[in-house]
């Protein structure tokens, strides 16, 4: 009996098209012999859809008559099982598509990455990969992860988190009390976005306010942090949950902006033939592996393993440093709770296969499914329901309805 | 006229409803087996339809022709809507289930009693407007015996519907050619073994397990169709039995390659008879299991255990007492085990020296026995033993098993009423002596023991008296011999009551604790078996 695994992508993010592409390679990559793949599409609307025609990335090109193809779906939990059911039910017979096992979002971005996809499953009791709500809500945040990140102890670069309509009422001091915090040039990041968008780097006053605004656009909270001039990025991926991790190789992103930008994450890449389209985060140009030294390799390492516990995280996740090369010292960027591509083209290059990697994911989220369940089922006899007087809760009680 | 006919037939049905609903449910509650329905039946007098049959031959007999059809049929109609009204409601601790089965087995019940009435009237030339009452009257007195019939008829088709479900579930298993079976039976500590053994397995791997009461051939079924799916590598199956050849019946079905037996005793004597049949019947557990050349884990401080001799290898696990040589006797086992109101505390050893310590809240030394053959089951399927101390220290009871109920109410409870075996009700009582304070004991008896259960009853009385400071008995007949027992014992008959039921039972509990004084201690109240509804005294 093969593991029923819907492969839910897409949503209402700026980064609907990334994860389109992830999932096109995730579900390349899913062994067919042990899992039966369901691809699940969220569209721009949260619209469900699922079919055969959703595997093919090609059919993307054309959105409105791939989702011709495809039967529009909603998820049931029913008797201790969760179902994918066709929507509108047909007049005569069951609305029932598929049982789904378990849950294998690879979105990215507001509205799917942040825990609200996850919070979906947990209502629906579906098993899922990746981090639970917490942590993906946490990750999300560049604010709240930077205060995790320090609490736990974690180098992080300092940094001030406002509202943005705060600049719009009181930007002279606002403008006035960042420069006295930070030295030019300084970062400007929109708090809960990804894939670089919204941010931009400031040198002076003006380019400040440029900044502040464009990132006001995308969000309502905006994170300022000093820029590190001399700075080399490295990024590392852990795999792995609460007890027991595992690191990937480092990689260098190489930027042609100041930044490492949209344009160099999904379109760059000497490697691409006509018509293949991006690859994803595996068509971004990087040093693999990274060039450092391998001592300061593995206190990436280490530091990698140490954020992706402080944050709770599960599956794998991506951490990004700065490395200010005037003195050494490294800094946590980010962390990526659902990583473009899920960085499979690190783990390649520690040796762990593609399908090796979503394997593991499954197997991780089925662990910690049933490590949230203890008992199966539980069956009262009625009698006690008389104890409701004396304070005992009934048959619904301590022991009583528990998963 | 046509009108008339009508409102009495409803008014009749709806007067027959609550009757015929609880002999379903009797049905329902015995399995459809008729046997044991009818076992069930003949007990029961039915007083109340006798009644109504006398007053409709008098009525019939006397001043029916003195009224007008129509008046004499709307009379009837009223009566028997009014004898409906003024019924007791009766409390029911396990609902009926309105399953498939109920449903046909309804429809099949209606057109029987429609034949059988218009045979009657074709019969006896009744003229439909006078003699109508009379027949209704047979149809309402003969209730029980009619569905027993309807029973047997839908049988056969039944027999099928069940037989297409198992080959489904078979065929489910085949699909999964890597999952692990194991198989676990006994004449008492089988939940418990199996709940154990699902957190212990849960450590590594996705378990499934046979729900609660699902221990027979159509409740495994029933699982593997319901429950089961790609993501399970272990499937945990529960085998209940009543007679020669139940176990057999759910091993072909599952084909386990695992299995323990927990216990040996007498339970079910009423069916099994002897003690040997009991026997017989567990170990086709271990028949199966051998012809899959896979290992048995048997309880070896259970003396009916030891003394069979199995072709598949075993692992035998027990409790040491100190005085043996414990190798000789056992592959793992439990030293240095002590027990109390706030659990156990053991060492697990195996031969070579090994010895590792272990700490669980479950109430009752027995359930170390159990722990031990979850915990050689783990070790076997390649959980190391250090993994398992956390996951013993974390074992929740099992429901109604020994479970200490956490209430803020004026007295503790533990819950031990899905047990009802000598073993455990005495391994029950000497937990309970272990509390400090005022102990109570509350227990309806023990059942289904055949010809012993009234010594075996007296002897749970004996027993009882040296832990416990209060019997409260539930129901006059069946709990006689616990309170001669416990007078032998030289127990006082002033701290003994005999409740009329559990709700009175639990009333008097709540007296006592009125009645408490503080330095008498906090009062603990042991709940032992408590009885499903078929075993009701009328």
């Amino acid at each position: 009996m093969k593991i029923n695994v819907g492969v839910f992508f897409g949503g209402k993010s700026v980064e609907h098209e990334i994860s389109v592409i992830s999932a096109a390679q995730t579900m390349a990559a899913i062994d067919p012999a042990k899992y039966q793949i369901v691809p699940v599409y969220i569209t721009k609307e949260n619209e469900f859809y699922t079919g055969e025609a959703l595997i093919e990335i090609r059919n993307f090109a054309d959105l409105p008559k791939l989702l011709e193809k495809c039967q529009r779906v909603h998820l049931l939990k029913e008797k201790g099982k969760t179902y994918l059911l066709r929507y509108p039910a047909k007049l005569f017979g069951s609305p029932v598509l598929t049982a789904l096992d378990v849950a294998f979002p690879v979105v990215h971005g507001t509205n799917v990455e942040d825990g609200s996809l996850q919070g979906f499953f947990e209502l629906h009791d579906l098993p899922y990969t990746g981090p639970d709500v917490c942590a993906s809500a946490a990750g999300m945040d560049k604010w709240v992860m930077k205060c995790v990140l320090q609490g736990a102890g974690l180098p992080v670069l300092p940094g001030y988190c406002f509202q943005s309509s705060l600049y719009y009422v009181r930007s002279q001091e606002l403008i006035g009390k960042l420069e006295s915090m930070f030295e030019y040039p300084m970062i400007v990041k929109p708090v809960n976005l990804g894939s670089s968008i919204g941010i931009s780097k400031a040198s002076d006053t003006q380019s400040l306010k440029d900044a502040i605004e464009l990132a006001a656009a995308f969000s309502g909270r905006i994170l300022i942090e000093p820029v590190v001039v001399d700075l080399k990025e490295v990024n590392c991926a852990v795999l792995g949950d609460f007890e027991y991790t595992q690191a990937s190789a480092c990689e260098e992103p190489i930027h042609t902006d100041d930044i490492l930008s949209y344009r160099d994450k999904y379109m760059g890449g000497a490697k691409q033939s006509a018509g293949q389209g991006s690859k994803g985060m595996g068509s971004a140009k990087r040093r693999l592996p990274a060039e450092i030294p391998a001592e300061t390799e593995e206190q990436i390492k280490d530091l990698a393993q140490k954020a992706f516990i402080a944050m709770n995280c599960s599956g794998v996740a991506r951490i990004d440093f700065l490395m200010d090369m005037t003195d050494g010292q490294i800094y946590i960027n980010e962390l990526n709770t659902i990583p473009g591509s899920l960085s499979f083209y690190l783990w390649e290059a520690a040796g762990m296969s593609f399908p090796e990697l979503t394997d593991q994911m499954i197997q991780l989220a089925l662990k910690r499914d049933r490590q949230k369940k203890t008992l199966v089922w539980s069956n009262e006899t009625n009698i006690l329901s008389n104890f409701n007087d004396y304070g005992v809760k009934g048959a619904k009680g301590a022991k009583g309805a528990r998963l | 006229m046509a009108l008339y006919i009508a409102l009495l037939i409803i008014s009749f049905t709806f007067y027959i409803w609550t009757d015929l609903r609880r002999h379903i449910h009797m049905m329902q509650l015995n399995s459809y087996r008729n046997e044991r329905f009818f076992d069930w039946m003949k007990d029961q007098k039915r007083t109340e339809a006798s009644y109504v049959m006398f007053g409709l031959i008098i009525a019939n007999l006397t001043f029916t022709k003195m009224l007008a059809p129509n008046i004499y049929l709307l009379m009837h109609a009223t009566l028997f809507l009014v004898l409906r009204v003024i019924r007791k409601k009766q409390q029911e601790k396990k609902p009926l289930v309105f399953t498939w089965r109920v449903r046909r087995l309804l429809v099949t019940f209606t057109v029987l009693c429609t034949v059988m009435f218009l045979a009657l009237c074709y019969l006896f030339r009744a003229t439909v407007t006078y003699d109508i009452t009379f027949l209704l009257g047979i149809v309402n007195l003969f209730l029980p015996v009619l569905l027993l019939i309807a029973n047997r008829i839908n049988q056969p088709f039944e027999k099928k519907i069940a037989l297409g479900f198992t080959r489904d579930a078979m065929e489910r298993l085949a699909s999964s050619p890597d999952l692990k079976i194991v198989g676990i039976t006994g004449s008492y500590g089988k939940t418990s073994t199996k709940y154990i053994l699902h957190q212990l397995l849960s450590v590594k791997y996705q378990v499934l397990m046979t729900p609660e009461s699902f221990n027979t051939p159509m409740g495994v079924v029933r699982t593997i169709r319901e429950k089961l799916n790609g993501t399970h590598q272990i499937f945990i199956v529960e085998m209940g039995a009543k007679n020669i050849g139940d176990i057999k019946e759910i091993c072909d079905i599952v084909s386990p390659d695992m299995g323990i037996i927990s216990s040996i005793g007498e339970q079910h004597l009423e069916t099994f008879k002897t003690i040997e049949n009991v026997i017989e019947t567990k170990f086709e557990l271990a028949e199966a299991v051998a012809a899959k050349k896979g290992t048995m884990f048997l309880n070896y401080n259970n003396e009916a255990i030891r003394r069979q001799k199995i072709s598949a290898p075993m692992v035998r696990y027990g409790v040491a007492n100190g005085k043996e040589t414990p190798q000789k006797h056992y592959d793992v086992w439990a030293e240095n085990l002590s027990s109390g109101p706030h659990g156990s505390t053991f060492d697990l050893c195996q031969p070579g020296g090994s010895r590792m310590a272990f700490e669980t809240r479950l109430l009752g030394p027995h359930n170390v026995q159990n722990i031990l053959a979850g915990a050689a089951v783990a070790m076997a399927l390649g959980i190391r033993l250090e993994q398992l101390v956390p996951a013993v220290r974390r074992l929740e009871p099992v429901p109604h098993r020994l479970q200490m109920l956490k209430n803020k109410g004026r007295y503790q409870i533990i819950d031990d009423a899905f047990n009802a075996n000598p073993e455990g009700a005495k391994a029950a009582v000497e937990t309970l002596g272990t509390f400090q304070g005022f102990r109570v004991l509350i227990t309806p008896g023990m059942v289904e023991l055949g010809e012993k259960e009234e010594s075996l009853n007296r002897e749970f009385g004996f027993q009882a008296a040296r832990h416990c400071d209060y019997i409260i008995l539930v129901g006059y007949n069946r709990a006689k011999p616990i309170k001669e027992g416990a007078l032998k014992a030289g127990f006082s008959e002033d701290n003994i009551y005999t409740a009329k039921d559990i709700y009175d039972a639990l009333k008097m509990a709540d007296t006592l604790a009125d009645g408490l004084k503080p330095e008498e201690g906090p009062m603990v109240v042991l709940l032992e078996n408590d009885l499903p509804d078929n075993y009701l005294e009328a």
